[in-house]
């Protein structure tokens, strides 16, 4: 099945951030503006010299697939990494890179004894180095 | 001045000053290591343990702490491809295509020895012609900055491997990024859509947590196995290592040497110096097409040039009081606190105390190269660690050295944002060095771009009039003429 040339989807990408960049400046004065102005007509030029070069090519739809960006694997990191991160202050830094690490390592199919010697391995080791040598307070939540 | 040396020479020593420089550059080595971390917050943390010390034996332990983690940002960027600060930048670039051979002790031996090399040849200079490099530094002005952070943004072709477009783009997005936040000059807040914590930027540890530690994660997550893949882990071999990396010679003092000189120019700093002397050694190297694909050449560079900054950065703070960079202006705050007064007079005045804390930079580099050559070694133990395992306890350590640069969770936050940006943007093969050359030149650029226009009255003319500006005119068109004949032609993947 033919697809649209992937750099010309990133092109298009790219020209309508360089059109984010400009409008959002345009109130600015005049110092102000100048520098954003300037990245985002780089940027606008690139982008058309990508969308052509592209084309000139490998024609504007190809049979080759796309890098994969989204998968399996990074969409369950992102999840996970989010959760983790909005969980922090709330049940606090400890118990959660607890759940986290296993969590996401028995996601990955890691033994659980490893997992779950991993991640209390991983606090004890934060709060030793962090929190009591170098004195660097954690989030605290609800838990730990 | 003998004298003086000669009563330094003693005071350095005392057993108690040797033991403070040994823990320093562990100390330095140990923090500097983890990817945010670096000599400013360890420094920082330490101030309060030297307030009852001399002012000798405090400005070594700290002196120690700036030498040891200056190296050891490379440590983990070489390994995981995640540098500890932006001054190891370059050395990623080269270190970790390295490792992934299996060639990971390598680029850690060379690292060490380069730093070493550098560290001492900054030394050197900080010795000898402090007095004369701070006259010629204060002779900079802001058409004098524009055109070095130009010339620093050429670099982007340099970077740019596979395709030059792609290179443009995402320097102009480290650009972009960079004016996120209030204006230096006309105090315009810019690009927050009305989020408060985003006024003062993101901070340079955010953006290289998110950059390339987040971003790192999420690739990784995608590798089975181990980083090195199916290549066999090279044995550590110092001498071996010694003997390649001697064949570099010229690369390892001429890149000292910029790092010494850019390090002397206030505000500048290790993350300029060692892309310019990467650069620099990009540009004379008998093989030019290999840089990127890991070479002991462009870590030879990159790390002497950014530990030769530490000498160079000292000689502004301590003969005219202007801090070099962001760890001596912690350094700086220190040593008025002990009661050392940095200025012209610091030298006549306190003679035998300046010259030991002088000499003390060559025993912090000694100890930082024996810590190298020994435990780092158990580092790259790492690389027999599974992938599966590292993912998660990266974006840990990240998630900390983000919290820990504002105390707050929205470092957390962006980095994690722009670490999925920066994904996707390696997934579509945009070189991220460029994002952060662009994100570390891009304020510099357009302040003393502005104070420029505004000292004449908005003509261009004024770089064309300065010494120092056609000496940097010169540079960027040769490090662009370079660049551009060798780039391969654009290679456009579907």
């Amino acid at each position: 099945m033919k697809r649209i040339n992937q750099n010309i989807f990133i092109g298009i990408i790219m020209l309508v951030i360089s059109g984010v960049i400009y409008v959002s400046s345009m109130n600015y004065p005049d110092k102000s503006k100048l520098f954003p102005n300037f990245i985002a007509t780089v940027i606008c030029i690139s982008s058309i010299l990508m969308i052509f070069k592209a084309i000139k090519q490998k024609g504007l739809f190809v049979d080759m697939k796309w890098n994969a960006v989204l998968n399996k694997e990074f969409s369950m990191l992102f999840v996970s990494t989010a959760i983790f991160i909005f969980s922090m202050p709330r049940l606090g830094f400890y118990a959660s890179t607890f759940l986290y690490i296993t969590a996401v390592l028995y996601v990955m199919n890691v033994a659980k004894l490893k997992a779950l010697s991993i991640s209390i391995g991983m606090c004890i080791f934060s709060f030793v180095f962090f929190e009591f040598l170098l004195g660097l307070p954690f989030p605290r939540g609800i838990l730990l | 001045m003998l004298s003086d040396v000669l009563q330094g020479l003693v005071l350095l020593l005392e057993w108690q000053n040797i033991f403070l420089i040994a823990i320093g550059a562990l100390l330095g080595v140990l923090v500097g290591a983890f990817p945010g971390m670096g000599a400013t917050l360890a420094i920082a943390l330490l101030l309060p343990v030297t307030f009852g010390m001399r002012p000798e034996s405090a400005m070594m332990l700290l002196i120690a702490i700036y030498c040891g983690g200056m190296y050891a940002g490379s440590i983990t960027g070489i390994i995981y491809g995640i540098p500890g600060t932006a001054a190891s930048v370059a050395t990623t670039v080269e270190g970790y295509p390295l490792n992934q051979k299996g060639e990971g002790n390598k680029a850690l031996i060379s690292a060490v020895a380069s730093s070493w090399v550098g560290g001492n040849v900054g030394w050197i200079f900080l010795l000898i012609c402090a007095p004369v490099v701070a006259r010629l530094a204060l002779r900079f002005g802001p058409p004098e900055f524009f055109m070095l952070a130009v010339f620093g943004l050429t670099i982007i072709a340099a970077l740019a491997k596979e395709d030059l477009v792609k290179g443009i783009i995402s320097g102009c997005i480290g650009l972009f990024i960079s004016t996120i936040g209030i204006d230096q000059v006309a105090g315009t807040v810019r690009f927050t859509y009305g989020i408060i914590e985003l006024y003062d930027g993101f901070g340079i540890v955010v953006a290289i947590i998110g950059i390339f530690a987040m971003s790192q994660a999420f690739v990784l997550v995608r590798t089975k196995g181990l980083i090195t893949g199916e290549n066999k882990i090279q044995k550590w071999d110092i001498w071996g290592t010694l003997r390649e990396l001697s064949r570099y010679k010229l690369t390892l003092v001429k890149s000292s040497i910029i790092g010494t000189l850019i390090g002397a120019v206030p505000g500048v700093g290790g993350s300029v110096a060692s892309w310019v002397a990467y650069n620099e050694a990009k540009r004379s190297s008998k093989h030019p097409e290999l840089f990127g694909t890991g070479t002991i050449e462009g870590i030879a560079a990159s790390e002497a040039s950014n530990n030769a900054v530490v000498g160079g950065a000292l000689i502004p703070m301590l003969i005219l009081g202007i801090p070099g960079d962001g760890v001596t202006a912690v350094i700086l705050g220190a040593i008025t606190m002990v009661g050392l007064r940095p200025g012209p007079t610091l030298l006549t005045e306190q003679g035998p105390v300046v010259y030991s804390i002088l000499l003390s930079i060559l025993i912090a580099n000694s100890f930082f190269l024996l810590y190298g050559f020994t435990f780092v070694r158990y580092i790259t133990k790492i690389n027999k660690v599974s992938v599966s395992i590292l993912v998660p306890v990266i974006i840990v350590f990240a998630s900390i050295g983000s919290y820990t640069a504002n105390m707050a969770m929205y470092g957390v936050v962006i980095a994690f944002i722009l670490g999925t940006i920066c994904y996707i943007l390696k997934s579509w093969k945009f070189p991220l060095p460029s994002v952060l050359l662009g994100y570390v030149l891009g304020p510099m650029a357009e302040a003393n771009l502005n104070r420029s226009m505004i000292m004449s009255d908005g003509s261009w003319l004024i770089f064309f009039t300065r010494p120092m500006c056609w000496v940097f005119i010169l540079f960027i068109c040769l490090g662009l003429y370079q660049s551009l004949k060798k780039a391969p032609v654009s290679n456009v993947k579907a």
